[in-house]
């Protein structure tokens, strides 16, 4: 049972949590692929998927990324 | 125009991450997103209950076994 313990304790350890915006629904890889890389550039990009095209982002970046947004379109 | 969406991040293992989901079966308010094998994206109030009851769950676990010795 002790390890047991233990290794529940690992699992939970393992779990993660942090706040943020997910961007979802781009329409186009070359939208997604541009967007994204704009948030690895200025160092926000958290995680990524570039099979679905989403990307999170911390909540304090998430203006400049929409503002990167709006001039693309 | 891409959409936004508010919440928190969950990175955890597998395992952890079914158990998140079948919490999510009956009430279908704490994942707003089902983002990889490894993470999730819930609703940010929702992330203490999420701990408390994996933490319950988990606990359950551990004594069921000493239950079917008796």
């Amino acid at each position: 049972i002790v390890d047991q313990i233990k290794l529940w304790q690992l699992e939970l350890d393992r779990f993660r949590q942090e706040d943020g915006i997910l961007f979802r629904d781009f329409i186009s890889t070359k939208e997604y692929t541009a967007v994204s890389e704009y948030a690895q550039d200025i160092g926000a990009l958290i995680w990524k998927n570039d099979k679905t095209r989403m990307f999170f982002v911390p909540e304090k970046s998430a203006k400049d990324i929409t503002e990167f947004v709006n001039k693309l379109t | 125009m891409p959409s936004a969406i508010r919440g928190t991040l969950i990175e955890c293992d597998p395992a952890i991450r079914t158990l998140i989901l079948m919490m999510d079966v009956g009430s279908n308010d704490l994942i707003l997103e089902e983002l990889d094998e490894t993470h999730l994206l819930v609703d940010s109030n929702k992330v203490n209950y999420i701990r408390n009851e994996l933490n319950s769950r988990l606990s359950k676990n551990l004594f069921n076994p000493d239950e079917e010795e008796q």
